[in-house]
């Protein structure tokens, strides 16, 4: 029994399954092959995140804005931010990442790297397979 | 709700909620960035005005009428992101792109 199922997967995997597929389906409606990154996750690199969010951190007025932004960097210590503008670049940053930061995590983060992990965290990527216009 | 703890850590989250919450209700409305940046000064210069309130009756009062506003001002179809919970693509397969599509329709009558 064992053996039959083995060699009936190697039948399969020698099926050139593909041309089968093709057979199948009707010429006219074959779909456009692209690569999907879904599996292998977010394609934003950490490097990527953080410079976003350091060119929209920029946009506000910060007090020591001649400061290198890093991952270490803290919202109210380094930044002289108060609780309301550190909320408001979070909004701001939802809608440059297209992430809802929930009211849990909003509270906790405090640091830039925090928000980086976040966002990489609840990035989601864009589906291949659609028109860049419906997308 | 429990009357409020002025300064305390808990009241400093509901708040930067109801900014949060306030901010993005701002942003439903204002499709402008320029108009919903000075939308967003008049919001933080009222969450400043109410910023020294220590009597607790007070700020429970302040509290429901920010969520009145809130309430009041609720975008009906606000923006949300389209694959997040709510969005238009949420939890649904929207079919892949066609290199051909099928014939278009002849009338041969």
């Amino acid at each position: 029994m064992l053996k039959q199922f083995s060699i009936a997967a190697k039948n399969a995997t020698r099926l050139p399954y593909m041309m089968a597929a093709r057979v199948v389906r009707p010429s006219a409606f074959t779909p456009m092959r692209f690569t999907r990154f879904v599996s292998t996750g977010s394609p934003l690199t950490k490097e990527d995140v953080l410079a976003r969010t350091v060119s929209v951190l920029k946009s506000f007025d910060l007090k020591n804005s001649g400061d290198k932004i890093g991952l270490n960097t803290q919202f109210t210590k380094d930044l002289g931010m108060d609780s309301l503008d550190y909320n408001d670049a979070l909004v701001a940053l939802e809608e440059e990442f297209d992430v809802v930061f929930d009211d849990k995590s909003a509270n906790e983060i405090k640091t830039v790297g925090e928000t980086v992990n976040y966002v990489l965290k609840n990035y989601l990527p864009e589906q291949q397979d659609l028109d860049r216009e419906v997308r | 709700m429990k009357a409020p703890v002025p300064f305390s850590p808990q009241n400093l989250k509901y708040v930067s909620s109801l900014y949060r919450r306030s901010l993005r209700t701002a942003h439903d409305w204002i499709n402008r960035t320029d108009f919903y940046r000075e939308k967003a000064a008049e919001i933080k210069l009222r969450f400043e005005q109410n910023r020294d309130i220590s009597d607790p009756k007070e700020l429970q009062k302040v509290f429901e009428t920010t969520e009145e506003l809130l309430e009041k001002f609720q975008h009906p179809d606000p923006i949300i992101p389209p694959r997040r919970p709510g969005g238009i693509e949420y939890d649904r397969n929207v079919p892949p792109r066609y290199e051909k599509g099928p014939a278009n329709f002849k009338n041969t009558v």
